[in-house]
């Protein structure tokens, strides 16, 4: 039904979303969202939860069907199919597996429907089963293993058919501190060894950041950032990736005509902006680690009170109020903590460091990357 | 003052809870030492022993035939319940159909029902329906009966199963009749058997609705043993109720190590 629309196609784009849309009963989940997604990325939507980002990998896999909107997999719209159609594979938080199939079982599955002969399927499993290390668990029941184990298979048994595109939802989710972290190193060995291309959801900014080539930033049922993770982190380009991805304390500023700069709530002084900053409202981002204890030359400058500290081993995070906002986070290394809480400091944001995002009205910006209507 | 209440207390529920125990099992107690006597009377405390009981109930053609006529009702009806059960829960369980509820409430009514009162009803529609002693007619009787315990088991096994290795195997290509057969079926299969045992144990030990609907030949086994203790007191059927109880006692268990293999599958 929507084969007649026009799509521009880059060879590269293994999936189009074309303004993607999903409501349930007239509710909106998911905003009409279009990217591209190109061979081999790693692609993370992330967001709190009822951001719409579960609703989107959903309706990538399958099991919801968009109200409006394409789902082009390999320029063939799949909007319609159903997931076992879609050439996909998919790792959920729970890891899922068959209870009643051995490990090796579980990963011939995918292989037995799509009818690969019986050499074929021991030699896949085989070489799946070193890929994620487990060729001496190949017999064990799923309740014989450990749940980084269980997610390892899980991720085995989506990839053996290699697939086109393989969704992972909150895969580490259920899994404790220091397994998570070595299932990230894992699955990012996994993406680069295999070159598949990853569509991975989660809520964790450290995960996104860890993991992904792009990021798309999720709030209110749509997209509002995408980009690459170092990008999107010093320049976010609206408040909500500010605080939510760089982790930035947000405060009311304003530029003057003489481009002077002031923050709104008062404070003594006002600041040259950067060369070119366009006279209006502004909001100044602080990043944890882009504030300074003391005065910088030329950087505007928060007086506040240090309420108290956290120690992070080497490092040690500041919670100061200052006088035109509170609960400001500044990280400084533990062998210069000379601070103690009740203490007055100066706090300087050095422009390079800073986080400037004029206060236009909210538009969304537009990601065609590849896909125009 | 407090403490003593509490010594109290403790002590009544120790003894109601013997109380409880006693009275359950005496009679299954009872019943088994006589039917391992030799008399041909009932008494209590039995002579001496013998395998009498047991060799008259083997013997005699009527009680082997009302063994084989309960085990070709309950077993059908067994299925049929099962047959019934199986969608009717993933109906209440999965889908959003209007009158769910009802559909399951429904199903499960029997056991609200007193049985007399649902002997009555079957009674009349079957004499409109001709089905009155008919061995049709039992079976469908038994199966209403035992609906509600196999889809109370099936139920609650089902909503125990997760739904994503069903999603995980859609996404790996199979159908979702498939995913459903093969992944959640067979994640099913224990709680399907341990609830078709109870079901059936059910079925096999009903009595009234046979005296309403059944007919002269239809006699089954717990029909076997009422009809003796009216008409004479011959201790063959502490036999037939020892190895009916027996026999309950052994499917239980079966049922109950189903449930425990199960169990410790899902904890993966």
């Amino acid at each position: 039904m929507t084969n007649d629309r026009e799509t521009t196609m880059n060879d590269d784009h293994v999936l189009v979303l074309d303004a993607v849309a999903k409501s349930y009963a007239g509710v909106l989940a998911l905003a009409p969202t279009s990217f591209a997604i190109e061979k081999g990325e790693f692609l993370t939507l992330l967001g709190p939860s009822g951001s719409g980002k579960s609703t989107l990998l959903k309706l990538i896999a399958g099991f919801e069907t968009p109200t409006s909107g394409a789902i082009l997999l390999r320029s063939l719209d799949i909007s319609g199919l159903s997931p076992a159609q879609r050439q996909l594979g998919m790792v959920f938080q729970s890891y899922s597996l068959f209870p009643h199939l051995t490990v090796a079982k579980n990963i011939e599955y995918g292989l037995k429907r799509r009818k690969w002969s019986a050499e074929r399927r021991r030699a896949r499993v085989a070489e799946m089963l070193a890929i994620v290390k487990l060729e001496h668990r190949a017999n064990a029941l799923p309740a014989e293993l450990s749940g980084g184990q269980q997610q390892r298979v899980a991720v085995a048994r989506a990839l053996a058919y290699d697939p086109d595109v393989l969704l992972m939802d909150e895969p580490l989710g259920a899994l404790d501190r220091t397994l998570r972290l070595e299932m990230e190193s894992e699955i990012k060995r996994i993406h680069g060894q295999l070159g598949t291309t990853f569509i991975y959801v989660t809520h964790d900014q450290q995960e996104a950041m860890h993991l992904s080539t792009r990021i798309a930033i999720m709030n209110n049922s749509q997209v509002v950032a995408l980009g690459r993770p170092d990008d999107l982190f010093r320049n976010p380009p609206n408040v909500f990736t500010a605080e939510f991805f760089s982790d930035a304390t947000t405060v009311a500023a304003e530029v003057d005509d003489r481009t002077r700069f002031r923050f709104e709530a008062g404070g003594d002084g006002s600041w040259a902006a950067p060369a070119g900053t366009a006279p209006g409202r502004y909001t100044f981002g602080i990043r944890p680690r882009a504030a300074r204890l003391g005065i910088v030359e030329g950087a505007p400058v928060l007086r506040g009170t240090i309420t108290s500290s956290m120690l992070f081993g080497d490092e040690v995070r500041l919670f100061i109020d200052a006088d035109v906002v509170s609960g400001l986070r500044v990280v400084i290394p533990s062998r210069a903590n000379t601070f103690a809480p009740g203490d007055r400091v100066d706090v300087s944001i050095p422009w390079e460091d800073a986080i400037l995002l004029p206060n236009a009205p909210v538009t969304s910006r537009a990601f065609h990357a590849g896909a125009t209507r | 003052m407090a403490k003593l209440l509490d010594i109290v207390v403790r002590s009544l529920g120790r003894i109601a809870l013997a109380a409880i125990v006693i009275v359950i099992l005496a009679p299954v107690v009872v019943v088994l030492l006589i039917s391992f006597s030799d008399q041909v009377r009932f008494a209590f405390p039995p002579g001496g022993f013998g395998w009498r009981q047991y060799q008259e109930l083997f013997r005699d053609p009527v009680w082997m035939e009302s063994i084989g006529l309960s085990l070709s009702l309950a077993l059908p009806a067994t299925f049929l319940a099962v047959a019934v059960a199986l969608p009717v829960s993933l109906i209440a369980q999965r889908s959003k159909l209007p009158g769910r509820n009802l559909l399951q409430g429904t199903a499960v009514a029997s056991i609200i029902i007193p049985t007399t009162a649902l002997a009555v009803g079957l009674f009349t529609l079957y004499s409109r329906l001709g089905l009155t002693s008919t061995n049709l007619g039992l079976i469908v009787a038994q199966a209403v009966l035992a609906l509600p315990i196999v889809l109370i088991g099936i139920t609650t096994g089902l909503s125990k199963i997760s739904r994503t290795p069903e999603f995980a195997a859609m996404t790996m290509g199979a159908s979702l009749t498939r995913a459903l057969l093969e992944i959640t079926g067979r994640a099913l299969l224990p709680a399907i058997v341990a609830s078709a045992i109870m079901g059936f144990l059910h079925a096999f030990d009903e009595v009234v609705i046979v005296n309403f609907v059944g007919g002269p030949g239809q006699v089954t086994l717990p029909k076997a043993i009422l009809d003796s203790v009216q008409n004479q007191t011959d201790p063959v059927i502490t036999a037939a109720a020892s190895l009916l109880m027996i026999g309950s006692a052994l499917l239980m268990a079966v049922a109950a190590i189903v449930g425990r293999i199960a169990s410790r599958r899902r904890r993966g």
